[in-house]
């Protein structure tokens, strides 16, 4: 047994505690701890503090990232921690624990035509309490708002143990500084969480895409800005590029932009009409069953592949992102979110060059770009934007308040 | 650095300064400094920093929990002169601003665009961006719209040392690194000044409608909008106003022609494309009548749309006439506490002789009892005290909190344990200590004095 499995052993009998584990970010753990209660939980983190071993939280692992982290290290699970704690539909709110899967809880929600209006990539499998750490952007957070804008509070276990109860159930709080901001997209820098209030919304009662195909993407970036300057809010609008569904709808064009419409049923209809004559295009509009696989083809759109890059700019920008990725060589998969002005890249093979460049368009317009997962060598290739130093000042000193020992994702900046 | 007309000392101008929208406290301030730019906010910082004086910044001081009150030997340093917008960008759907700018200033400015700014607190012809972001202000559409943190992309910090810092911003990365923004959102002036604020537009919507319904008692009022939000409808707002409060408004010179026999009023409103909202209204009138409303009706025009409103729009103004002073309490509950909630503030005030009227965003479960009192009687004043750390407990009780919107300041420190433990208060001052070691930002707000052991 390993110095640390052994150090647990004492906080995490039995089944909670096993000896290595998969890998993250190619890094090796020690173990995998999956504790089944918080106190046990928070018994890890202590004991991590005292003996000074590294802790990994990790929910439903779709988003490790690209950094390993430093050995020695346990990963922490929260998959141990699960379930709906409460839900009263007629308040909106659910408050569940952190190992809870977004695909169990749109389930549960579901049966009371309610949903988290979230739809980053794997989002089924992903964890409530993950959800909270990465504070994961997806294209309905146009019209719905990001998981910050709608986690009403959450416990955390502090990286030397601390249970704190931040926030809390209603829809609006100002009763002190709000640290439930603070934590939302900490990536597990700060602490682990192990329970999350959501406000939760009706699900609307229909929904269709407006589809337009292009061969070129950059042909489909005129009527992305126009819907994203359009007098009607849509649900959400995303250009896929180098994507072809499967679904029933036919063979999809090299590049499509689809403007998802909600809301009531005369309502939808009004909406894509007022789309459609502001954008002037023409639009193919799609429906039910085959609109619902293609929201959920878009979803993980881009995602997965050797390297996978963010960018961010504004909106009006999200040409200038689109042509630098059409300027990347090999095989690329593309999903902008037109509204927000951000871009997901998926390639294979992506060289240390054509990163550089991808990084220098952000850095020139103003805007972001990272690795979200990708080969390590890319993380060595220089040309990141700098970072402002009293804002790293500030993010240090933050982390450690929480986490005084530095046990908690040794290795990642948050 | 700021010019001498711009820096007062006299006791005479100061007054002006010596309490905020929370009339029981008055704080007169050392001085106020008016700088008038970010860089001349950042060097009267950087100065009062040398010289290890306390700072409370202020916006126009309509804030109800006393947040803007200087304490012993404060500097207040106003931004009654950072008062420009910046630049409106429609393309983007942004805005960059002064934090002096007034919100309905915002949104005038930006129609003409097709956009406006969706926060509207009651005091929205009055109060300032800079004093929204400090408090995190919520208005009566954030049940649809959510509240200020949702719409600021982006703030310019003046440190306690006067360094500026930028946070945030819509070009860049929202999901690397901390949410400094989400974090100095609602922390009333404890970590830094903000001194430059970028905001999210949202397009106009295209047409509105607006239902009152009139109900025998608030319990029916309430049940109704649980009804409502059951139907899966998502209205832009849902107020109650109570029957004590109906009275006043219609006693004054704000009369809105709301029956005063009624047991309370209930504004729904839907906004969005005018081809849903008949529908919308429809099925909120249904649940209405089916919760036991009398009537139920609908504004045909923007004239007749004001005239339901009024008597929401005008319940402080007209509350305030009832008595010589006013508290604007503030708390929320989960809705669906609502019913039991309000029937035990009523046999609070009751047990303390006094008068409480309720208007409030019922759709967030945002609470507003305010009690009628004058503060020259200081036995009738400590009553008021009483009834209201007790309405507070109940309120957490009812798994609630003691404020929804209108901060903690200096008026709710005392109540802070009732909702947070001494780890999460301890937490608090921690992060407040990594922005502000000395404790020189707007000392002795928000949290509670430390606990002697």
């Amino acid at each position: 047994m390993s110095r640390v499995a052994a150090a647990l052993a004492g906080v995490a009998p039995g089944e909670a505690l096993r000896e290595g584990g998969p890998a993250v970010a190619g890094a090796r753990p020690d173990a995998t701890v999956t504790p089944t209660s918080v106190e046990q939980l928070a018994g890890v983190l202590k004991v991590a503090s005292a003996q000074g071993f590294g802790v990994v939280p990790v929910g439903g692992g779709t988003d490790p990232g690209p950094v390993p982290p430093l050995e020695p290290f346990v990963v922490l699970s929260t998959r141990g921690l699960r379930g709906v704690e409460t839900y009263e539909p007629a308040d909106l709110t659910m408050s569940a624990w952190a190992g809870t899967t977004l695909g169990e809880l749109q389930d549960v929600t579901g049966a009371h035509a309610q949903w988290l209006p979230f739809d980053p990539p794997s989002m089924p499998t992903r964890t409530l309490g993950g959800l909270a750490a990465t504070g994961v952007r997806s294209p309905l957070c146009a019209s719905y708002g990001a998981p910050r804008d709608h986690i009403l509070g959450l416990t955390l276990v502090t990286g030397d143990g601390r249970v704190l109860r931040l926030g809390g159930r209603v829809m609006k709080n100002v009763a002190g500084f709000d640290l439930v901001k603070l934590l939302v997209g900490s990536r597990g820098t700060l602490g682990v969480v192990v329970s999350v209030t959501v406000r939760l919304f009706p699900r609307p009662e229909r929904e269709v895409a407006l589809v337009m195909e292009a061969d070129r993407a950059e042909d489909l970036v005129a009527p992305a800005r126009a819907v994203a300057t359009a007098p009607v809010l849509p649900a959400s609008a995303v250009l896929a590029a180098g994507f072809r569904t499967t679904a029933a709808g036919g063979a999809v064009r090299a590049a499509s932009l689809v403007v998802r419409v909600a809301g009531a049923p005369g309502t939808v209809a009004a909406d894509a009409a007022r789309l459609q004559a502001h954008v002037g295009g023409s639009f193919r509009t799609v429906e039910g069953a085959e609109a619902a696989s293609l929201f959920e083809d878009l979803r993980d759109h881009a995602a997965a592949g050797e390297a996978v890059v963010r960018m961010a700019s504004l909106p009006a920008s999200v040409g200038d992102l689109l042509a630098a990725v059409a300027a990347v060589p090999g095989p690329v998969h593309v999903l902008a979110d037109t509204m927000v002005g951000t871009v997901r890249m998926a390639a294979e093979g992506l060289s240390g060059e054509a990163w550089a460049e991808l990084r220098g368009v952000a850095a020139r317009l103003g805007g972001g770009c990272v690795l979200e997962r990708g080969p390590l060598e890319l993380l060595d290739v220089p040309g990141a934007s700098p970072a402002d130093s009293r804002v790293e000042a500030l993010t240090s000193e933050l982390r450690a308040r929480f986490d005084p020992s530095g046990v908690l994702w040794r290795g990642r900046s948050p | 650095m700021v010019g001498r007309d711009h820096v007062i000392t006299e006791a005479g101008r100061l007054l002006v300064y010596e309490s905020d929208g929370l009339s029981a406290y008055r704080w007169p301030p050392r001085a106020v400094v008016l700088p008038a730019s970010a860089e001349e906010a950042s060097g009267v910082l950087r100065l009062l920093h040398a010289e290890g004086i306390p700072v409370v910044p202020r916006g126009a001081g309509t804030g109800l929990s006393g947040g803007a009150l200087a304490p012993e030997g404060a500097v207040v340093v106003g931004t009654a002169r950072m008062n420009r917008i910046l630049a409106v960008d429609p393309p983007n759907r942004l805005a960059r601003l002064q934090p002096g700018v007034l919100n309905t200033r915002l949104s005038d400015a930006a129609r003409p665009f097709g956009l406006y700014y969706a926060p509207d607190p009651s005091s929205q012809a009055a109060c300032t961006i800079g004093g929204n972001v400090a408090e995190n202000s919520g208005g009566p559409h954030c049940l649809k719209y959510g509240v200020t943190s949702r719409y600021i992309s982006g703030l310019t910090l003046a440190m306690v040392d006067g360094e500026l810092v930028q946070i945030g911003g819509a070009g860049r990365d929202p999901e690397a690194g901390y949410d400094l923004v989400g974090l100095v959102v609602g922390s009333e002036g404890c970590f830094a000044m903000v001194v430059e604020v970028e905001v999210r537009l949202l397009p106009l919507p295209e047409a509105v409608r607006t239902l009152l319904g009139i109900f025998e008692s608030v319990e029916a009022a309430a049940r109704a909008v649980t009804a409502i939000i059951g139907e899966g409808l998502l209205p832009a707002a849902l107020e109650i106003i109570d029957q004590g409060t109906i009275r006043a408004v219609e006693a004054s010179v704000y009369a809105a022609g709301y029956p005063t026999d009624a047991g309370a009023a209930l504004v729904v409103e839907f906004d969005g494309t005018e081809a849903g909202l008949d529908e919308d209204a429809r099925r909120a009138e249904a649940c209405c009548l089916a919760a036991g409303a009398r009537e139920v009706r609908r504004a045909r025009d923007a004239t007749e749309r004001l005239a339901l409103w009024q008597g929401r729009k005008k319940a402080f103004g007209a509350m305030g006439r009832v008595a010589p002073d006013l508290l604007v309490q503030d708390a929320t509950v989960p809705r669906t506490r609502l019913p039991e909630v309000l029937g035990r503030i009523g046999e609070i005030s009751r047990r303390y002789d006094l008068t409480v009227g309720n208007v409030f965003h019922a759709g967030d479960g945002n609470l507003h009892p305010n009690i009628l009192f004058d503060r020259r009687n200081r036995e009738e004043l400590e009553r008021v005290e009483k009834a209201s750390k007790e309405i507070m407990a109940l309120c957490v009780e009812a798994g609630g909190t003691i404020t929804g919107e209108h901060g903690v300041g200096v008026d709710k420190r005392g109540y802070m344990r009732l909702v947070h433990g001494a780890d999460e208060i301890e937490a608090m001052r921690g992060v407040k200590a990594v922005f502000d070691p000395r404790g020189l930002f707007n000392p002795g707000k928000v949290l509670p004095d430390e606990e002697v052991p």
